[in-house]
């Protein structure tokens, strides 16, 4: 590992230096790589899955239900092979999900590790869901004395939201609420009856509460040759009009038109090279997918955006005699403080009445309530610290969610072919907290198809999400009661960690270097060249959708490393 | 009411330990299902699927749609051991109903003939509401009956003919309105 030279001597060497590696090619990955294209950097970004051309590759965006084998459904062998990942995808998305057999790890409790190994990562499949943190959350570890404080507040990040908003393209309505911050936003979707109607009900019947319209990162209008979104709402497909922001759409072309980017797919990075003399990184060991032959790549910097625990998996991997426990970990803190958010909690209820209003078009998002527990002293509660936000939908029962429909014949079919009652389902998105047991550790003896260490994943939901997924449940309740809906069932699908995929916390951030692994401007504190702005650098996880706060602090992140590489400081 | 007394039963198993009678039956539904019966019996599917969504003047029925085509493949690729085996023990009952009642297959069944068998199995096929229906879904799966209204309905309106002549479909709709007034006659968005 001291050894930087070796495997290097079939090519020559400037084709494996670089100014700038970025491993990984998701949401973060993409917006390091534009970054630090677009500043001059000549930039190596590695991405270990296949590549995914913009529009060429979204090979099923077209095709309607019955085109495919099993009109969409997953088979049940495909269930078996894939327990994890076929939860998530269907027949139209499955390539843009990673094979669970080909990729396996180990769960010492039931955690689902969604991934998406190629070009644009999962920024093909998010939710697109993009909400600020606010003080309330920066602040929240310092005043409940938990973890460690961000090193951060709003005020060092808010511009770098204005920033990455402005690119990506994000629309919304501005609600002026404190601890959810208004962004930059394009036009906002349009609500349906039932959520206009409930969306005024809360108003009158909650002080505390809005519902407002979901944030999102499809586009409205154009946006910087992108878009506008067609209102299909098969996103997952990757999007051929680019109505919303992925990497392959938006940021990687834009690293590409400077000239600055070699974008590598197939090519998995074992480990960070670390060069004991000068006490940094000097580059990254790489295996090609495929061929499996072996080679190095430098570089002055490194940003490192895998994702939360592939990052830490790289980290922990990278061993030498000054990091035996791996790259940057010092602090003994890589790995753990594993963080999702909970979601498949709330409630659905039916709503008699607007019998002759309906909709057009399949809007790519739903409503979205703020969250309203623990913001200040009247709101504090008893039974649970931090808190959650609510999203929702309210549209009419389709055939799909008619199977109750009594009989059969010519009225069954009449029935099943109008648009049923109203109905709306509220489900929380969860706080959950940092616990350091909560973490990711590799297994020595047990190897994948390329020789590297699996991947143990240990987590569990504690009293605190506990308590918040009662009150979750009856808040909702309340709600669709207070607005006189019908029918009203509470659920608590009772999903494992890893499902709302919002994993976040295995290098965190901090202002000390003994208790956590980066500093203010995602640097590691052991480490000075190496970045981290994938999910693995939050301190706390707050409620909002992480996705949009990973952007701007890679953005950040990119302008303070670009700097500090020219006062000569890195 | 021998289905509650079998669930009952269950309830009372404790520790995965099941025997007799119980152990009896869950051979018989976790058996390899017969293919062999489902493949030779297309006509009778489609038939079936006919009857629960049949052609109308307005829009196409499930025979229209291919649903019994799509039955099939769903049974056989989609469909859990328990749910396989109920299903295909149901068809074969139906067959014996329909021949014991009017001496022939349900195909050749009149209307009324046909109406009486599926109001029989319908009647059959009801699962018990609350805590009584969740287990008796868990441990028995879906009845025969749930099933095949489940697929002839998910088989239709995924279909081509179901999708764009039955209900509603855009491929690009362009725009999205939250709210605008139920047209006459107005059918549901196929997808959403």
């Amino acid at each position: 590992m001291g050894d930087p030279k070796q495997g290097n001597q079939n090519t020559p060497a400037q084709q494996h230096n670089f100014d700038a590696i970025v491993v990984g090619s998701g949401i973060s990955g993409g917006w390091a790589a534009k970054e630090l294209c677009q500043k001059g950097l000549k930039t190596l970004v590695l991405e270990r899955g296949r590549n995914v051309e913009h529009i060429k590759d979204y090979t099923t965006a077209f095709m309607p239900a019955w085109q495919f084998p099993h009109h969409l459904h997953n088979s049940i062998k495909d269930q078996e092979e894939n327990p994890v990942q076929s939860k998530v995808y269907n027949e139209a998305s499955k390539h843009f999900f990673v094979s669970d057999k080909e990729h396996p790890y180990i769960q010492e409790n039931p955690f689902a590790w969604i991934r998406g190994y190629q070009v644009g990562g999962r920024s093909l499949t998010w939710g697109r869901q993009c909400y600020r943190l606010s003080d309330l959350d920066f602040e929240a570890n310092a005043k409940d004395g938990i973890a460690v404080d961000w090193p951060i507040r709003y005020r060092d990040i808010a511009t770098w939201y204005d920033y990455v908003e402005n690119f990506a393209g994000i629309s919304g309505r501005a609600e002026g609420l404190p601890h959810l911050p208004d962004g930059q936003f394009l036009p906002p979707m349009e609500m349906t009856c039932i959520e206009d109607y409930f969306s005024a009900q809360v108003k009158s019947h909650f002080d505390d509460r809005i519902v407002t319209i979901g944030r999102v990162a499809n586009l409205t209008k154009g946006w910087n040759g992108r878009g506008p979104c067609q209102l299909r709402n098969l996103c997952d497909r990757g999007c051929p009009f680019g109505g919303y922001f992925c990497s392959n759409a938006a940021t990687l072309p834009a690293a590409a038109a400077t000239g600055n980017m070699t974008l590598l797919p197939d090519s998995i990075v074992m480990e960070v090279i670390f060069d004991e003399q000068k006490n940094r990184a000097a580059g990254v060991r790489v295996m090609d997918a495929h061929t499996k032959k072996i080679t190095e790549y430098f570089s002055r910097i490194i940003f490192l955006n895998a994702s939360t625990i592939a990052t830490a998996a790289i980290l922990l991997n990278s061993v030498s005699p000054v990091f035996p426990q791996g790259l940057g970990n010092s602090s003994g803190q890589i790995g753990h403080n594993l963080m999702d958010h909970f979601i498949g909690v709330g409630a659905t209820g039916d709503y008699p009445g607007f019998e002759d209003e309906y909709y057009f078009g399949r809007r790519p998002t739903g409503i979205y309530i703020p969250r309203f527990r623990n913001i200040d002293e009247k709101t504090k509660r008893k039974d649970y610290i931090r808190g959650f936000g609510y999203q929702g939908i309210g549209n009419r029962m389709e055939w799909a969610q008619q199977s109750q429909v009594e009989g059969f014949g010519v009225d069954f079919k009449s029935k099943i072919l109008r648009p049923g009652p109203w109905t709306m389902w509220l489900g929380a998105w969860g706080e959950t907290l940092p616990y350091f047991e909560n973490k990711v550790t590799l297994d020595q003896n047990r190897k994948d198809n390329w020789g590297l260490p699996l991947v143990r994943i240990d987590f569990q939901y504690h009293e605190n999400e506990k308590a918040m997924k009662k009150d979750v449940q009856e808040s909702a309740a309340e709600m669709l009661h207070a607005s006189g809906f019908k029918n009203i069932h509470p659920f608590d699908y009772n999903q494992p960690g890893g499902t709302a995929v919002h994993e976040m916390g295995t290098a965190r951030m901090g202002k000390d270097a003994k208790t956590s692994v980066l500093n203010a401007y995602n640097q590691m504190h052991d480490v000075k060249n190496i970045f981290i702005t994938d999910g693995s650098c939050m301190t706390s996880a707050a409620c909002q959708n992480p996705s949009l706060t990973y952007m701007a602090l890679t953005a950040r992140a990119c302008d303070y490393a670009v700097s500090e590489l020219k006062k000569g400081n890195l | 009411m021998k289905r509650r007394k079998a669930i009952g039963r269950i309830l009372m198993i404790t520790g995965g330990a099941i025997t007799g009678y119980s152990g009896y039956k869950w051979w018989d539904w976790t058996k390899g299902p017969d293919f062999d019966y489902l493949e030779k019996h297309k006509v009778l599917v489609a038939a079936l699927a006919e009857a629960i969504i049949p052609g109308t003047a307005d829009a196409p029925g499930a025979k229209d749609a291919d649903a019994g085509s799509f039955i099939i493949v769903m049974i056989k690729d989609c469909t859990e051991r328990k749910a396989q085996n109920k299903f295909i023990d149901g068809l074969k009952e139906l067959e014996r109903y329909c021949h014991s009642s009017f001496g022939k297959s349900f195909e050749k069944c009149e209307p009324g003939q046909k109406h009486q068998t599926m109001v029989h199995f319908e009647e059959r096929g009801k699962s018990y509401g609350g805590i009584m229906g969740k287990i008796e879904n868990n441990f028995f799966g879906k009845s025969f009956f749930e099933t095949l209204k489940n697929l002839t309905v998910l088989g239709y309106c995924t279909s081509e003919a179901g999708a764009t002549k039955g209900l509603n479909y855009s491929l690009i709709p362009g725009k999205f309105i939250g709210c605008m007034p139920l047209q006459p006659g107005q059918k549901s968005w196929a997808t959403r």
